[in-house]
Parts: C-alpha cells; structure tokens; sequence
C-alpha cells in the first residue's frame, strides 16, 4: 500500500511522461497486487489498464485514475469507519476532476451537490455511532441505515439514479465505463464491510428498489437512463445478498458484484458505440449485432453466459436464507430479464457513420468470450469471491467469518432425483 | 479453419463422451456430469457426424458466424450428454442464443419468434425443474413439445427451419427436434395430453407437407408429423424411440443439406417450376424419403413397424398407418423436381450421399 501511495503522489508531476508513467504504476500495481494474493485488486487494476488503452483523456487525467484506484484499495483496506469514508471521498473527488470539462459542468455541479447529500448521511452516522458506542469500528443499527442510505444516494441506487444518467449523457464512453464499472459497483464492497448482520430495513429497501428499477426500465424510451436503471437494479441485487448476511449471501454479493462489472461494461460500449440514444431508434451496425445480442442475452442471466451462475448462486443464498424473500427476487430476476429482451426486441441492424475503433471491437469481443467462459466454468470465480469475502472479513471491522460456503444444501436437493431414467 | 477445427475437436470430444464419462463441479454442490445414456450412444454418433458435415458445409459462413454455430453445435451434444436437470435447462439455452443470432441475419421477424418459443420452452423447463407430481410433468411435456414443434405448440418450426441457415437448418431439423424428445425420454411426461398433441402433429404436420410450396417448409412440416410417430414410440415402445430418432436425423440431414445445395445453386426454394438433374443428390434423396415413409428394407421401415405393432389402441393405430400415406404423397412431390423436364439444372453435392449410405446400411443391419 505504502509504495502505491508513493507511486500515487509522484505520478502528477511527470509532466508529458505521465500516461506512460501511469501505465507502469498499473503493471507494478498489478504485480504487488498478485504478489500478496489480494486479487479483487488485481482485477480493478487490469480494469484500469484496459480503460487506459481505450480512452483518448489528456495526460493530466491518466494520474487521477490511478488515484481513484488506489482509493479504492484504501477502501476495502480500512481499519474503522472514518478511513472508510475518507478514501471513498477521495475517490470521489478523484472523479470530479476526471469528468471536469466545460460541456459538463451543470451535471458536474449536480454530481457534487448529491454526493455532499449522500457524504452528510454518512458522517451523521458516524458521529452517531461514535457518540453512542465510542467506536469507530461497529455502526449501531439507526446509523447502519443513515450510513448504507447515504452511500446508495451517492451511488445511483433507484430512485436516485438521475445525477449519474446525466453524467452518462455527458462524458465520453471511457468514462461511462470508469463510473458504471468501477465506482458504483465498489458500493457493495463498502457495503458488505458495515453490514455484518442481517438488517430487515435494508432488505426491504433493497426489494423496493429492485422493482422500481425493473418497472422504471420497463417503461424507459431513453438508452442510458435504461441502462442505469439496470446498473441501479443490479446494485438492489447486491445490497439484497448483504442485507440477509449469511455466509453464502456474502460471496453471492461479490460474485454479483464481479459479474455485473463485465455484464454492465459491455452493455454501455455496445449502445455507446452504436450512437443509438433512444429504444424506438436503436439501429446496431453489423460488426456490433453479435455482441450487442451477447450482452443483452447476458444481462437477462440466462445461460450460457456468467450471469447465470451468479443469479443461481444469489437466488440459492437468499431461498437458503428466507423463501418468501426468494420467490420475490425471482419475480424481480423475471422483470430484469424481460427488460434486457425488451432492448433486444427492439433493435434493427443498420449502419453506422462512424467507424468502431479496434481497440474497443477487441473489447467487446474480449468481454463476450470471458463471460461465455466464466458462464460454463464459473467454480474458479466463485472460489474467487469467496477467498476476497475471508480478506474482506477476519482483520477489518469486526469481521471474523473466512469459511467458504457451498451452494445452501436446500437449493442442491431441490435439485436432485427429477431424472427418471 | 481454425473455427472448423475447433468444431471438430468438439465432435471428437462428443464421442469420446460416449466412454468417457466426464464430470467436474460447475458451483460448490452442483456438479455437472457429461455421460451419454448407452442406448442412447449411437444417436449420439450420429449427432457427432450430422455436426461435422454441417460445419463443412457452411463454406458461406463468417467467422463471426462460425463461432455463434459453434456454440450451438457444443450446446447440442452437452443437451445429450447431460446428467444434471440445471445442465438440460442450460443446454437448451446455449443453444438459442447463436441459433436466434443466425437467423436474425436472414429474418429478423422469425428469429425473435423462435426465441420466444424457444424461451418459453426453457423455461417451462426450469419451472418443471422446481415444482413435482403432475404439475411438473406437463410443464416438462409442454416445454419438450414445443421444442419437438409438436402442433399447435410448434408454430415457430416451419419458419425457422425454413428462414435458418442451411448448416443451421440441418442441424435444427435433424438434431434439436431431437432434443425435445430425449428430453421427454430423461424426465417425466404426461402421457393423455402428449398423446393428443401427437396425433393432431402427426396428421397436421403430414397434410401441410402435401400442400406447401417452399421446398424446406415441406421438409419442416414432415419433421412436424415424425416428431408425432417420436411421441408414438416414446409412450408405447420406448425401446424403439432411439433408433426411430436415429433415423429421423440421418434422413432429415440427408434431405435438408440436399435443399440447401439445390437452393444455392439454382436459386429457387418454390418446388413448382424446380426442375434438377443430380446423379449424387437424386438416390440420396430417394433413399432418405422412402425411409421417411417407411418403405423395406430401409431402416425406416423396421422402425415404423415396430411403432405400428406396439400402439395398442387400433382407432390411433388406424390413424397412424393411414397418415403413411400422406407421407409417400409428400415424398412424390418432393422426389417430382428430379423428374420434371422444364427447367432442369443440373446440381451434383456429395455430402448427402453419406447419411444416406448409413440409412440403407441401417435397414439391411437391423436385428
């Protein structure tokens, strides 16, 4: 962490040597990353080098990646509350300056203005957590909720998705994919590391908020804004797995989390790159049908692609857990699966003006291949999630669980002696 | 190339399957096995061989395309070889995603029919999966029936098989609607409402083949009414039904890869007016066709008798041996465009010739 702090500092006054300089403090990040086992790190760092090799940012923007990287690791390394907050802080400020730019600067000034909102319910709830317990390692359950309610206004959950629907109509695809991909899918890490204990008011919010996202979605003409409603519905799904708290539920919120990062990443590039903005317009050019069906075959969850195994490993966690909730989240997974082939039904192959850069056709293409993969042999991502769930736990904030739970046995017999013959 | 190569690393892993059961853990608890159910085993080579001969057939295909085949080619044998009830629902669903991809290409319309069929059949599937008794065995009848195209569940047939790719189209008609009915034969069935849904196929998928003019929805419909004499052989002679399936995908091949080679060489799908001259596709054809109708000493033959001999009930037997006659009525019209004088073209295409030589081989082995 130190030599990354260093390396973070550094990189600004590199003057025209710092998008390489940028590109070295990645790979070395990656290699400290691997080196002491901490993959979910590993995993944003090579995140941020694709970024890198996709956008077309001025130099001086290629340092405030790499500080919004480090953050982030901050982020889920932090020993109490406040660290928590301030390195989560830090990576917001750090994305303040990455989307500064004239054409945006009333979407920039909504950004701040609902993140101040969202920063004020979270340092209310730690002040009361301190005044009450005097620790800064344990939210009491009133400041769980002021906490976890701030950190969904900062993040776009349903019904506070509009600030970053605006942002997404402003900044360029890189970006898009820098917001959707990397900060608001870390939400459920920061998440998963203050709720340790099944909270009944999240788990309600979080059902509100699924179907709201799913029933907003359903009725969206807007591309982006739908899109966010998927990203915002998805978040629902994750707070849902950390609000039940089990074990299982646990790994279920990473693996989602893990899942949801490649599903969104190619659903953005694919409407971004298709220039379409409305869903009675959506026209694909040839070279994207393929992967524009993939992605949105892929964000309905069905099989073969990745998402699958993540919704069955959720759905297993919360039927495990409390049924009534399952039979719920079903009919929400249902809605998110009907919106996804809402978009596909109403596509029509056109062609573009505009030429598709390779980078970004190698990235799409790379993004359906890893999900066809992951789809089939999802064992080693899970085992993944489930590794990270230990090294989130044990040392941070009171945590103590590292056991790598199995599919909830209920699940597995529901599962057994239907084959006749 | 390198896409056909991988296919065929496929097809060679597909029969190697068939004595090397393979399993590994897909989720913590859920293992997916892969193991073909032996007598199920030769079904399973021929699927291996219909595969192989459709990816050297698609000489037109993209890369991109290619690959989408691929996938639908792997979810294929994985639906044969699938020992977990979440691997059927998986299968099934690998195998719609290229497949509607491949035929958004050609219609756009038809393909998102198919996918809705389609969806609707995994996930009565799924739902089968979760639920037990009656309920889950109509659920699992009624998915398997729309994937076997059975009427009136089995509209989408006809119009994807026609629309489809002729690699695609082979593989659809020949293997797919194969699917339905080993997924009939894996799980429960309810055997009143199959039954009933078999008879109308049967006469329903027979009458429109002597009446339509589009020379693959001919050969869909008559893949319509076979799946009928399918469901015959899986409720009263179960024994019967692999071999009876095996059949059914080597003729279909046999005539589906012919009408793609007819179709792209003259250009012309309406069968009035079509005239060919082929020394390769004309017996090919004969033979598959009269195996169809079951005509000795086809393999056909031995398999429709053996359905005829074990369907107690003599009305639906009646009917059953009438509706053969529809069939060599169809057979006529389609065996016509090797005969008419008008407009010949001539058409040669060798891959046909191999299914063919396997149904004739078949009749004459047959114990």
């Amino acid at each position: 962490m130190n030599e990354l702090l260093v390396t973070a500092l550094i990189l600004p006054f590199l003057g025209k040597y710092r998008k390489p300089a940028t590109l070295m403090a990645f790979l070395f990040a990656v290699y400290l990353s691997l080196v002491e086992g901490y993959y979910l790190a590993t995993f944003f760092f090579i995140l941020s080098i694709v970024l890198m090799g996709i956008s077309r940012w001025e130099p001086a923007k290629y340092p405030l990646l790499f500080l919004a990287m480090f953050d982030l690791i901050g982020l889920v390394n932090s020993q109490n509350l406040l660290e928590l907050f301030l390195y989560f802080e830090l990576a917001i400020y750090a994305s303040y300056f990455l989307i500064f730019g004239k054409e945006n600067l009333r979407a920039l000034f909504r950004y701040f203005i609902v993140n101040s909102i969202g920063s004020a319910f979270m340092i209310f709830a730690i002040a009361l957590t301190f005044v009450t317990s005097g620790s800064l390692n344990y939210l009491t359950n009133p400041a769980l909720v002021f906490f976890v309610l701030g950190l969904l206004i900062k993040l776009g959950m349903a019904p506070f998705q509009d600030w970053l629907v605006e942002i997404y109509h402003k900044v360029s695809l890189s970006l898009i994919l820098f917001f959707s991909v990397v900060l608001t899918e870390v939400a459920p890490l920061a998440l998963l590391m203050v709720v340790d204990r099944p909270v009944k008011a999240l788990e309600l919010l979080a059902l509100f908020s699924m179907l709201l996202a799913n029933l907003l979605a359903l009725a969206e003409k807007d591309l982006i804004r739908l899109l966010a409603l998927i990203d915002a519905s998805n978040l629902a799904f994750d707070l849902l797995a950390i609000s039940i708290a089990t074990a299982a539920s646990r790994v279920a919120a990473i693996y989602m989390m893990f899942s949801h990062v490649l599903a969104m990443a190619l659903a953005f590039s694919v409407i971004v790159l298709s220039g379409s903005k409305r869903i009675s317009r959506l026209y694909i050019p040839p070279a994207l049908t393929a992967p524009f069906f993939a992605a949105f075959f892929i964000l309905s969850g069905l099989p073969p692609f990745h998402l699958f195994p993540a919704k069955v490993v959720l759905f297993s966690a919360v039927f495990d857990a409390t049924q009534g909730t399952s039979y719920l989240l079903l009919f929400n997974l249902l809605l998110n699966a009907m919106v996804a082939l809402r978009v596909m039904a109403a596509a029509k192959t056109g062609k573009t003006k505009k030429a598709i850069p390779l980078s970004f056709t190698v990235l799409v293409w790379s993004l359906v291949l890893i999900s066809l993969i992951l789809g089939l042999f999802p064992n080693f991502f899970f085992q993944l999630s489930a590794s990270q769930l230990a090294y989130l736990g044990g040392p941070h904030l009171g945590f103590s669980e590292s056991l790598i739970p199995s599919i909830p046995a209920s699940f597995g017999q529901t599962l057994t002696g239907l084959i006749s013959r | 190339m390198f896409s056909k190569g991988l296919g065929l690393a496929l097809a060679i892993f597909g029969v190697a399957s068939i004595t090397h059961p393979v399993s590994f853990e897909w989720l913590p608890g859920i293992t997916f096995g892969w193991q073909v159910v032996p007598e199920w085993a030769p079904l399973m080579g021929v699927f291996v061989l219909i595969t192989a001969i459709a990816l050297f057939s698609a000489r037109k295909f993209t890369r991109k395309q290619l690959a989408t085949f691929i996938i639908f080619v792997s979810g294929l044998l994985g639906f044969v070889g699938a020992s977990h009830p979440l691997q059927f629902f998986f299968f099934m669903e690998m195998m719609i995603f290229p497949a509607f991809y491949l035929i958004f290409e050609q219609d756009p319309a038809i393909a998102f029919k198919y996918f809705a069929y389609m969806q609707v059949a995994a996930l009565l599937v799924l739902a089968g999966i979760f639920s037990s008794g009656t309920v889950s065995a109509v659920m699992f009848t009624l998915a398997f029936a729309i994937k076997m195209g059975l009427f009136p569940l089995g509209s989408w047939l006809p119009d994807a098989h026609s629309q489809a790719p002729h690699s695609l189209s082979t593989l659809l008609s020949s293997c797919t609607v194969v699917c339905g009915a080993y997924g009939l034969y894996r799980f429960s069935y309810h055997s009143f409402l199959l039954l009933v849904l078999a008879f109308m196929s049967i006469v329903y998928g027979a009458w429109r083949a002597t009446r339509d003019e589009d020379l693959k929805r001919v050969l869909a419909f008559s893949t319509v009414s076979q799946m009928g004499y399918a469901v015959l052989a899986l409720i009263y002679a179960p024994r019967i039904l692999p071999t009876f399936l095996l059949m059914h995908s080597l003729a279909k091949a046999t005539l589906f890869l012919s009408a793609g080679i007819i179709i792209d060489r003259t250009g012309i799908r309406r069968m009035e007016g079509l005239g060919v001259t082929s020394f390769s596709l004309m017996p090919a054809c004969l033979v598959a066709t009269l195996s169809l109708a079951g005509v000795p000493p086809l393999l056909g033959f031995w398999t429709d008798l053996a359905i005829l001999k074990a369907v107690t009930p003599l009305p639906l037997m009646l009917v059953a041996l009438a509706t053969m006659f529809f069939t060599l009525l169809y057979v006529e019209r389609l065996m016509a465009i090797f005969f008419r004088r008008e407009g010949r073209q001539k058409v040669e295409g060798w891959l046909p010739l191999l299914t063919a030589v396997l149904l004739v081989l078949g009749g004459i082995l047959y114990e």
